[in-house]
C-alpha cells in the first residue's frame, strides 16, 4: 500500500466514513468516538455507551457488547436510541472485536448507521399496505401468499402460504388467465376484472393489478397484487340494469303500442303491441319516412313541448296500408326543459268497437229474450180468438145460425190478421237492419205524419199540433225508419189522449235542434203510465192496449233509434199525460253513414 | 134462475168466446173489460161467479183479484183466472200469504171441457 494512503486511512479516515463510530472498553467506557458519532449522540468524553446512546444510568439487559467480549464474534444488531436532540432514533449496530496481538478483546468497535427515516418509511409502507382499502397480495412464483393485508385477510381470511388461486377463487388449479403469471414472464403491470368468492362464501367482483416487487438476475420473484373491489359498483350496476329491464319489459309488454323517437327523429322505441298494430315484422325499427306514412302528421307536427296530442278516434296506417282505428295520444319527453325526444300511444280500438257492436247486439237479443213471454201472452190471446171464432162458426153451423157463423168468421179473420201483423212486425224487429241514411228535413216527416193521421185524430176527437222549429237543417236520417217510429208514438199518444173523458184530447209533434242534436218530442195530454210500465217500456214485449196493440211498438221504435245511435226517453205522470222524446246526435250519424258506406 | 157469470178480459174476441160458450151452457153472463170496471160491476151486479184476465189496461187482473178478495161484498164471489201471463199472478200470489188462492186457474188457450167442468163444480151441478 502506498505511504500516503496508509497516512490518509490513520489520520481521516475515523472521521471520513458516514457512521458513528466508537471504541468502547470493557467497563463500556467510550474511549474513542468519530465526528459523525459527536455529531449524532453529542459530546461522548468520559461516558458509558449506555448513558450515550440510551441515555440509561444502567447497562441494558441484553447487551451486545458483553456477547462480542464474551464470544469474540461479530454482532450486528438493531437498536433504538436517543440522539443528542433527545429524539427517538434508529440504527443498525455493527459490533466487532478488536483484538491485540495476544488475540485478547480489550476494546470493541462499535458502528452505527441511522435508519430512523427507512423505519418510518417502512412503518408508512406497512401502514399504507395494511389499510389501503384494496386486496393487497404479495405473491412469489408459486403463486403462494407471502403476505396480505387486513382487508384482503378481512374477506379472504388468513391465507398466508395458500395459493392466491385457492383463495381468491376457491380454485384448486391457476386461472387461464393469469395476470400475475404475465408479470412473471414479462415484467409489466397487468389488469384484469376478476370474480372472487370470500370465505364467506359471497361473491367478490375485482380488478386486479399485478406489479412486479423483487426483480433479480433470474427475474421476477415477487409480484404484488392489487384487487379493487368493485362489488358494490357490480350491484348497482346490477341494479341500474334490472331496473331498466323492469321499465323495459313494461314498456315491451304494454297492452297499448308505444312507439319513442329522441330529438333525431331515430325510433328508439317500438314496442311488442305496437309492432302487432302496425304489422310491423322487421327486427330493424322503422325511420322516420316510414313512420310518417303510419301514424297521424299530428305526431310529427307538433313541435311545442309543453302541448300533447290527444285524438280519442283516429285512423294509423300499418305497413300493408291497412286502416285501423286507434285511440292515439302523444307526449313530449324532456330533459331539464329541453325536448329530447316524443312518445306515442297507440290503443287500437277495433277490439273495443267490436265489443259495442257485440254489446248493442246483446242488448237488442237480451231485449228479443224478455219479449218472448211478451210473445207467447200476445199469442195466447191470438189462440184463444182463433179458437172462439171456431167455435162460434161450429156452433152456427151445427144450429143453421148464420149470424153467429158470420159472428165466428168475423172473429176468425180479425185474428189471423192480427197474426199476420205480429209476425211481420217481429221479423222486422228480429232482423238486424242498418239505417238507409239519406240528407232528411225532420219537419218534413212530422208534417208527413200528420197528413196521414190527421183524419183519424179528428175523428177521435183529438187536436194534433205540430210544434216546428224553423230553419232546422237537414239531416243525416232513415226516413222510413224514423217515420215509423213517429207514427207509432202518434198513434199510442192518440189512443192514450183518446181515454179522455172530457173528449179534449191532444197531441203535439215537436221539432228541435241544439246545434249538436236533432230532437223529435211526442207529448199527449192522455192517462199516462205508472212507474211500474215506464219501466220496461221500451225493453219488454208490452202492451197496454190489450186487443189493439202486439207490443212491438215501442220495442221497435227503440230498436231503430238505437240504430240512428241515438236515444229515447219518456216522461209521464198518471192523469196528466206522457211525452215520449228521441234525440240523435249529428256527429253520431255522419261517423254512422261513413260506417255504413264502408 | 140461471147462474150469472162476470167475464173480465181486455179482448173483445175472449169476451165474444166465453160469452157464447156459456149461454151455450145455460148460463147468463156479463163482461168487463177492466180491473176496474170488473170490481164496480161486482159490487153492483153481485155474480155468481167471475172469469178474470190478468194482463189488461187501466188496472191490471192482479189488482182486481186483491180488490175483490179484500171486499166484503165481493170477497165470496169464487173467481177462475184466465189469463195468457201466468208468473205475474202467482209471484202476487206467492207474497199475499193471507189472501186465499183463486177458485181455479186456467191458461189461454183454455181447454173449455175442462173450463166447463170446473164451473160445474163450483156451483156444485
Amino acid at each position: 500500500m502506498k505511504k500516503e494512503i496508509s497516512k490518509y486511512i490513520a489520520n481521516n479516515l475515523f472521521d471520513l466514513v458516514p457512521y458513528n463510530i466508537a471504541i468502547i472498553d470493557r467497563e463500556h467506557n467510550i474511549i474513542e468516538a468519530n465526528k459523525n458519532f459527536r455529531e449524532y449522540f453529542g459530546k461522548e468524553e468520559k461516558k458509558k455507551c449506555y448513558e450515550v446512546y440510551k441515555n440509561h444510568g444502567k447497562k441494558c439487559l441484553h447487551c451486545q457488547i458483553d456477547r462480542v467480549f464474551d464470544f469474540g464474534e461479530t454482532v450486528v444488531s438493531n437498536e433504538s436510541g436517543i440522539d443528542k436532540n433527545g429524539r427517538t432514533c434508529h440504527y443498525i449496530v455493527h459490533l466487532a472485536p478488536i483484538r491485540n496481538d495476544k488475540n485478547e478483546i480489550n476494546y470493541v468497535i462499535e458502528m452505527s448507521v441511522d435508519i430512523t427515516d427507512t423505519t418510518k418509511f417502512q412503518e408508512q409502507y406497512n401502514l399504507l399496505f395494511e389499510k389501503v382499502p384494496s386486496y393487497l397480495t404479495i405473491i412469489d412464483k408459486d403463486f403462494r401468499i407471502v403476505r396480505a393485508n387486513k382487508k384482503f385477510r378481512d374477506t379472504f381470511g388468513d391465507s398466508k402460504g395458500k395459493k392466491c388461486y385457492e383463495v381468491y377463487k376457491k380454485r384448486k388449479r391457476k386461472c387461464r388467465y393469469c395476470p400475475a403469471s404475465q408479470t412473471f414472464k414479462d415484467g409489466e403491470e397487468h389488469i384484469s376484472a376478476e370474480v372472487g368468492k370470500s370465505f364467506l362464501g359471497t361473491e367478490t367482483h375485482y380488478i386486479v393489478n399485478t406489479t412486479p416487487l423483487s426483480t433479480t438476475r433470474e427475474g421476477v420473484q415477487l409480484v404484488m397484487e392489487i384487487a379493487t373491489d368493485i362489488s358494490e359498483l357490480h350491484q348497482l350496476e346490477e341494479q341500474l340494469r334490472k331496473a331498466h329491464d323492469f321499465y323495459a319489459s313494461l314498456i315491451e309488454n304494454a297492452e297499448d303500442g308505444i312507439i319513442a323517437i329522441n330529438e333525431n327523429n331515430k325510433v328508439e322505441v317500438m314496442n311488442r303491441s305496437a309492432k302487432n298494430i302496425l304489422e310491423w315484422e322487421s327486427f330493424k325499427k322503422p325511420v322516420i319516412s316510414q313512420l310518417k306514412e303510419m301514424l297521424p302528421a299530428e305526431f310529427f307536427d307538433d313541435n311545442d313541448i309543453d302541448s300533447n296530442t290527444k285524438l280519442n278516434e283516429t285512423i294509423i296506417r300499418t305497413i300493408n296500408g291497412k286502416q285501423i282505428p286507434v285511440k292515439f295520444n302523444t307526449l313530449h319527453l324532456s330533459s331539464k326543459k329541453k325536448s329530447i325526444g316524443k312518445v306515442a300511444f297507440i290503443q287500437d280500438l277495433r277490439s273495443i268497437i267490436e265489443l259495442e257492436k257485440q254489446k248493442l247486439e246483446a242488448e237488442r237479443l237480451g231485449a228479443v229474450g224478455q219479449t218472448v213471454a211478451g210473445l207467447a201472452h200476445t199469442i195466447k190471446n191470438l189462440l184463444m180468438g182463433l179458437e172462439g171464432g171456431m167455435y162460434i162458426v161450429d156452433i152456427g153451423l151445427r144450429k143453421g145460425d148464420a149470424s153467429r157463423i158470420v159472428e165466428g168468421w168475423e172473429i176468425l179473420q180479425k185474428n189471423f190478421y192480427k197474426t199476420t201483423n205480429l209476425v211481420k212486425g217481429f221479423l222486422s224487429f228480429a232482423k238486424g237492419k242498418l239505417p238507409a241514411l239519406t240528407l232528411t228535413n225532420p219537419n218534413k216527416i212530422i208534417e208527413d205524419i200528420i197528413e196521414l193521421y190527421k183524419e183519424t185524430a179528428k175523428s177521435q176527437n183529438v187536436n194534433l199540433i205540430a210544434d216546428l222549429q224553423d230553419n232546422i237543417k237537414p239531416a243525416l236520417l232513415d226516413p222510413e225508419g224514423m217515420e215509423a217510429c213517429l207514427t207509432n208514438l202518434l198513434s199510442n199518444a192518440i189512443d192514450a189522449a183518446v181515454l179522455r173523458e172530457d173528449k179534449k184530447g191532444q197531441v203535439i209533434l215537436r221539432t228541435r235542434d241544439d246545434g249538436d242534436n236533432i230532437i223529435f218530442e211526442v207529448t199527449d195530454n192522455g192517462s199516462g203510465m205508472e212507474a211500474e210500465v215506464l219501466k220496461n217500456v221500451f225493453t219488454t214485449f208490452f202492451t197496454t192496449k190489450g186487443s189493439k196493440g202486439t207490443g212491438l211498438g215501442l220495442l221497435t221504435t227503440n230498436k231503430i233509434i238505437i240504430e240512428h245511435g241515438g236515444k229515447i226517453e219518456v216522461e209521464s205522470d198518471v192523469g196528466i199525460g206522457s211525452t215520449f222524446k228521441i234525440t240523435l246526435s249529428r256527429k253520431k250519424l255522419e261517423l254512422l253513414a261513413k260506417e255504413i258506406i264502408k | 134462475m140461471n147462474k150469472k157469470i162476470l167475464i173480465v178480459d181486455d179482448e173483445p174476441d175472449v169476451v165474444s168466446y166465453l160469452n157464447a160458450f156459456l149461454n151455450d151452457n145455460g148460463f147468463d153472463t156479463i163482461s168487463a173489460k177492466n180491473g176496474k170496471e170488473c170490481f164496480a160491476i161486482a159490487k153492483s151486479e153481485k155474480p155468481d161467479l167471475i172469469t178474470l184476465d190478468i194482463t189488461m189496461p187501466e188496472e191490471s187482473g192482479v189488482r182486481a183479484f186483491r180488490n175483490l178478495k179484500e171486499c166484503k161484498e165481493t170477497k165470496n164471489i169464487p173467481v177462475i183466472i184466465i189469463t195468457g201471463v201466468t208468473t205475474d199472478f202467482q209471484e202476487f200470489l206467492g207474497s199475499r200469504k193471507n189472501i186465499e188462492p183463486p177458485a181455479a186457474y186456467f191458461e189461454k188457450p183454455i181447454d173449455r171441457n175442462d173450463f166447463l167442468k170446473k164451473v160445474l163444480e163450483i156451483f156444485k151441478l
